[in-house]
């Protein structure tokens, strides 16, 4: 029994707070502003869950948050993968070079960028829209992504480039026909974690596409307090539903994500 | 170049997103510039990074970061090594089990992660209160958002929940490519417990927690969503961090020329943290 104390301290002090959440997401108001606090609902409630889609536009929110989490993870991938390639296996100098300029953007804190990007997307037209977003967030998450990848190439068995060169790829064809299918693990691992930081992403989002219409699930619900009350069970289901799907996808890919996380954050 | 069809649209992407806004911020930096008035741009020097080095609240926004800072990583890093040695002693299924429950706090948004916060912390109907009030370890609620110590130590401990699993997961990597055959030897030599702990360990598990330490130092000096969130910088400006005092005289003040001067100054921060940090890296990798 000693042995399982800490390991189950820890699991309840990582679950804990969200599960707080899930139950005030289910319980009445009323209930809410009761003292003293009762654990569990005593007549659990689907309301908040449905006054967030009915008196917010929180179905767009997470429409515009999907679009821009997307477009960041597949635009980062498509950079990072043939620069993983360049970097790692082909060892170009301009791979290197690529690795070095990740390293230093990885260390720009984005406050640093919000006044110029502001500026510039604002002479570009580009504020407010999916673009001016999509652009932005996935370079934040290149760096990542070039090291998941780089890492991941490393891994590869060298006989399998060999083959696609003596069967006379170019570069661009070995990794197009060769190394990209035998990479889909990495790849995915790499996308996942480019979507995540996207769909989390909260300071560009907030400045850089602030309106209604391109606004993301992070902004609405930082703005979901009004000037006098706190709707805290609406918060907790918005925050319900904003969880669920990333926290589903990262406990069924844990391994590959802690693989990711690790390979990321020792720089490939 | 060879293949530099392959590099050079992600360089161009870096270069698009880092390396021109920050050109742009230097340039704007020097110039009197305000967000109602586009057109006019009159140069003034210096004088933008001259009056924000000269404001108290500018000094104060870099006392609350460099408290935020050193306090949340030395907690989450000593936090996240225990919780990485708990993990590193589980047993296969239970190890896995509490990996699941230690990824839940770094996938949730930190905005949604500070409203869960906030909630719980909340004066009147927070469970944290009401949980301390009933073991007798306060008498009346406290008012965690609402007092200026309080408020610091609530955005840490959140910062903290959130973070620590990240380190605890690179520690644990770390943990698992240490070779058995080093403890083995350690315990001929008498070091075993604490001794091995300190001994072999630490020192096997040093490059892992130095970039581990980078990062999380680097992400601390920046923060800004649990601040924004929790307490948008309150009460009376004692949790403004550089970055939501950047975002203010933004968006308040629209002062665009001393807001890339601060920016810039963040920046320079977190890279001259990054610089030591990488130093030590190298020298510990030569040694």
């Amino acid at each position: 029994m000693k042995r399982l104390a800490l390991p189950l301290v820890a699991l309840i002090l990582c679950t804990a707070p969200v599960l707080w959440q899930l139950r005030t997401a289910l319980t009445p108001t009323d209930e809410l502003y009761r003292v003293p606090q009762a654990w569990l609902p005593a007549r659990p409630t689907l309301d908040h869950l449905a006054a967030v889609f009915a008196t917010r536009p929180f179905g767009r929110n997470l429409l515009n948050s999907a679009i821009v989490a997307t477009g960041a993870a597949v635009l980062a991938l498509a950079l990072a993968a043939p620069g993983a390639y360049a970097a790692s296996t082909l060892r170009l100098r301009g791979g290197r070079l690529l690795l070095g300029a990740a390293l230093a953007a990885a260390l720009v804190p984005p406050i640093s960028l919000v006044t110029p990007l502001f500026r510039i997307l604002n002479r570009l037209g580009g504020l407010n829209t999916y673009a001016g977003l999509i652009v932005p967030h996935a370079a934040l998450a290149f760096p990542v992504a070039l090291w998941v990848l780089a890492a991941y190439f490393r891994g590869l068995p060298r006989e399998l480039r060999e083959a696609a060169e003596v069967d006379g790829c170019s570069a661009a064809g070995a990794l197009w026909r060769v190394l990209l299918p035998a990479s889909a693990p990495g790849l995915a691992t790499a996308g996942i974690l480019a979507f995540i930081a996207s769909w989390n992403e909260f300071l560009l989002a907030l400045t850089l596409a602030g309106a209604d219409r391109v606004q993301t699930v992070t902004v609405a619900i930082a703005f979901f307090p009004g000037i006098e009350e706190f709707p805290w069970g609406e918060i907790a289901a918005a925050s319900v539903i904003v969880t669920v799907p990333v926290v589903v996808v990262v406990l069924l890919l844990q391994r590959r994500i802690v693989s990711g996380l690790t390979a990321g954050a020792l720089g490939g | 170049m060879r293949n530099a069809a392959l590099w050079a649209p992600g360089l161009a992407l870096l270069a698009a997103v880092f390396a021109l806004p920050l050109a742009e911020a230097v340039w704007t930096s020097l110039h009197q510039v305000w967000l109602q008035r586009p057109g006019e741009a009159p140069f003034v020097g210096v004088e933008n990074f001259a009056l924000l080095l000269a404001s108290e609240r500018f000094w104060a926004a870099v006392r609350h970061t460099g408290l935020f800072a050193v306090t949340s990583v030395a907690l989450e890093l000593t936090l996240g090594v225990g919780l990485a040695l708990v993990m590193h002693r589980t047993r296969a299924r239970g190890r896995a089990l509490v990996r699941g429950a230690a990824l839940v706090p770094w996938a949730l948004p930190t905005v949604v992660a500070g409203l869960l916060w906030a909630w719980i912390l909340h004066d009147r109907h927070g469970v944290a209160n009401h949980l301390l009030v009933s073991l007798g370890a306060i008498s009346t609620p406290l008012v965690w958002l609402g007092e200026p110590a309080l408020a610091m130590s609530s955005i840490i401990g959140a910062d903290v929940w959130k973070t620590t699993p990240f380190v605890a997961l690179i520690a644990l990597a770390g943990l698992q490519s240490i070779d058995r055959g080093v403890y083995e030897a350690g315990s001929l030599d008498g070091a075993t417990g604490w001794r091995a702990f300190v001994h072999l360990t630490l020192p096997l598990l040093r490059p892992a927690l130095l970039v581990a330490l980078l990062f999380r130092t680097v992400d601390a000096v920046r923060v800004f969503d649990l601040v924004y969130v929790l307490t948008r910088g309150g009460p009376g400006g004692s949790t403004e961090t550089v970055s939501v005092l950047t975002y203010m005289i933004l968006f308040q003040e629209l002062d665009v020329g001393r807001a890339s001067a601060a920016g810039l100054l963040t920046g320079a921060a977190a890279g001259a943290v990054a610089l030591v940090y990488l130093r030590v890296l190298r020298w510990g990798g030569a040694s």
